[in-house]
């Protein structure tokens, strides 16, 4: 299916070397940048999915001195944070997004075999997010999975004129005890 | 299909007592200037499909109670119509798709549809627009938006800016923002006629969802919008903000364009839609003259309903009520707002129990009905306030007795919204607004000049108050909606007030001992 694919990402440079950093589609490379220096990164991609896709973000040519510390604080770096990913102009949700793993690769040092709730690339990498055809049914059914309500009501039913009045004569009268 | 500009529909929850103006409004406006629309009226769908469901008390609630969680069965049969009412509105193949949302109450179904829609047509263009997308605290269009769910959002009043968004203008204030401005007494003069073609308005005002109970059985009504804004300032009131200029259209052409309704379709009863009818009373004059002079030469039993505003006794002359009842005045909704003149006042009314008294003598001497508006839990309200209230209730009970005081609504308890006086003058008066982690919810709010008025015992009055006031004959359509929603809200919010209170004390406590 035909389907559009937009991707916001804020780039990180510490001033002598950008990130590099390539956008995948099941496969096959959509846009790669080299050394890029902007602060930030919008791309909009006319894209066809299949039943099942996996969108990568890869970012690599990082070392670890690319990270400049001074007094313990991290002052540079050169990174990429995925920012939003959009089809057909709907948003993922924030929380879909978190939820996907960033796979590190060529570092020179140990870290996990795979980091999710950070969409700070700060390794060298690949971020793969998973999704179905047709998008944007599964985007929306993502929405739908994350926005849980803080408060769900659920005994409508049960309710009586005189029970909730009870009930508020009783929440009064350990109000005015404790905090008036 | 042919392809169509636009095709506007309006949402549930709405009542069922005049068919919603705004679609009809806008699509006058567009082919006006042109472009090609067609309405859809969900609301009466929505009724006409589920008002005979056993569950319908559940089903309505649903729409109400964004936080209501229902039967499997039903979630299932609201998911079918709303996917009906998608794939219907795609194949109508218009460039734009506008969802009317009036209150809050469209939430829930506003935000489905929008999802619906874009499941199946991604790249179908979806905007909002409507009062419960511009004075609402909540970033409801606005999140929307933000995920594109929708594709734009109208606020405040939509005749100028739609054409702007048929024009692909999306910088015009009031399109995907809340900077909207004012219509001008030049625009509203010049405003076709709205255009209820595609209404089916024998519908309307047969079974009204509770509004009006004892009045206008199975006669449709239509709306007339004659003005916007109002002339007083009351302090829990957004509508100055809204529309910060009273401005009206001339007394003629409103009775023009009911006296055009009823010779085109036969329509004898109409319903103002304004926050008040009478405030230019030089142009409301004109208005009920034209109409009075009409019904009388024509016997066309012309009747209206709409809100209106008691003033000082003398201020509406005991002529003015007659030709009032002479040009069709039915029903007037009144904010009387309190029992206690105190309040009263506070909230920025200029009128006493005793010119209350007046103008229900007139009203009832001349066939008019009443249909107060009132707020319980005033900041300010004490227990002596609330005996004023109770007092009032009883000294004007001969008037429900006799009908002319035809219904009445006890509200929700206080409110403070944002974008009100008292909002913004909230920390004189020692209110604090209680924070509840997500959106500011303004039934929460707490005043340390009158501490033990909690949202407890406010709603607690609420229901006294309904109780004395049906033991005394008053009738209260809305009273078991509004306890429901009551009882979901303290639900929601008793814990959060009760933690924000204990954290407060315990601060006291501490800063005591410092």
């Amino acid at each position: 299916m035909k389907e559009q694919l937009e991707i916001k990402i804020t780039t990180f440079n510490n001033r002598l070397k950008g990130p590099t950093f390539e956008i995948e589609l099941n496969g096959k490379i959509l846009d790669k940048q080299v050394n890029y220096l902007s602060d930030t990164y919008n791309n909009c991609f006319d894209i066809l999915s299949e039943s099942k896709n996996k969108l990568v973000i890869r970012h690599s040519n990082k070392t670890p001195k690319d990270t400049l510390v001074q007094d313990g604080k991290v002052v540079a770096d050169v990174a990429i944070r995925l920012d939003h990913l959009k089809f057909n102009n709907i948003s993922c949700h924030p929380v879909d997004l978190h939820e996907n793993f960033f796979y590190p690769e060529n570092w020179k040092y140990e870290v996990e075999d795979k980091i999710k709730n950070n969409l700070y690339f700060g390794f060298n990498g690949r971020y793969e997010y998973c999704f179905e055809s047709p998008v944007t049914k599964y985007v929306l059914a993502q929405h739908k999975k994350h926005s849980k309500d803080d408060f769900v009501l659920e005994q409508l039913d049960k309710y009586s004129d005189e029970k909730f009045v009870k009930l508020l004569k009783h929440h009064i009268e350990v109000e005015s005890k404790n905090f008036l | 299909m042919k392809k169509i500009d636009f095709i506007l529909c309006s949402l549930p929850r709405m009542n069922m007592l005049y068919p919603p103006g705004a679609p009809a409004i806008l699509k006058a406006v567009l082919m006006d200037h042109g472009y090609a629309c067609r309405t859809k009226d969900l609301v009466a769908d929505w009724f006409t499909t589920f008002k005979d469901h056993p569950d319908w008390g559940t089903i309505d609630s649903w729409n109400a109670l964004g936080n209501l969680k229902i039967r499997d069965d039903l979630e299932s049969l609201i998911d079918e119509k709303v996917e009906s009412w998608a794939k219907y509105l795609i194949k109508q193949n218009s460039v734009w798709i506008g969802l009317s949302i009036f209150s809050y109450e469209s939430h829930r179904l506003g935000q489905m549809l929008s999802q619906k829609i874009k499941e199946f047509s991604p790249r179908q263009k979806i905007f909002m627009g409507g009062l419960g997308i511009t004075n609402i605290s909540e970033r409801y269009a606005e999140k929307l938006f933000e995920n594109g769910i929708i594709d734009a959002f109208i606020t405040g009043e939509g005749e100028e800016s739609i054409i702007q968004l048929a024009k692909g203008n999306l910088d015009f204030p009031g399109i995907n923002d809340k900077n909207y401005q004012q219509l001008s007494k030049k625009t509203l003069d010049s405003q076709p006629v709205p255009n209820y073609d595609d209404y089916d308005l024998s519908l309307y005002g047969k079974e009204q969802q509770g509004a009006y109970s004892n009045f206008n059985k199975d006669i449709h009504t239509l709306p007339i919008t004659a003005s916007r804004g109002c002339v007083r300032k009351c302090t829990y009131c957004d509508v100055p903000l809204l529309w910060p200029k009273f401005t009206h259209r001339g007394g003629d052409l409103v009775a023009d364009e009911i006296i055009r309704h009823y010779e085109s379709s036969g329509t004898t009863k109409f319903h103002f839609t304004d926050s008040l009818v009478n405030g230019s009373m030089k142009d409301f004059r004109v208005m009920i003259d034209r109409l009075a002079k009409y019904n009388m030469d024509k016997g066309a039993n012309i009747t209206w309903t709409g809100q209106f505003i008691f003033r000082p006794a003398g201020s509406h002359t005991k002529e003015d009520w007659k030709t009032m009842a002479r040009s069709g005045a039915s029903v007037l909704e009144v904010g009387i707002e309190s029992g206690s003149d105190d309040i009263r006042f506070q909230m920025g009314k200029k009128f006493t129990n005793d010119d209350v008294s007046v103008e229900l003598k007139n009203a009832s001497d001349n066939k008019v009905a009443i249909f107060p508006l009132m707020i319980v839990g005033w900041p300010t309200e004490t227990d002596k306030h609330f005996q004023e209230f109770k007092d009032f209730l009883v000294r004007f009970h001969p008037y429900a007795y006799n009908k002319t005081i035809i219904d009445m609504t006890l509200g929700q308890t206080t409110r403070v919204q944002k974008n009100t006086p008292l909002f913004m003058e909230r920390e004189k008066m020692g209110l604090e607004m209680i924070p509840t982690g997500g959106t500011q919810e303004d039934l929460l709010w707490w005043n340390k000049n009158n501490p033990t008025l909690t949202l407890s015992k406010r709603i607690l009055r609420r229901f006294e108050l309904a109780e004395l006031a049906l033991d005394l004959g008053y009738s209260i359509p809305e009273d078991y909606d509004e306890k429901r929603y009551l009882w979901s809200k303290w639900n929601e919010l008793k814990d959060i007030e009760t933690k924000w209170h204990n954290e407060r004390t315990t601060r006291n406590q501490n800063n005591n001992v410092q």
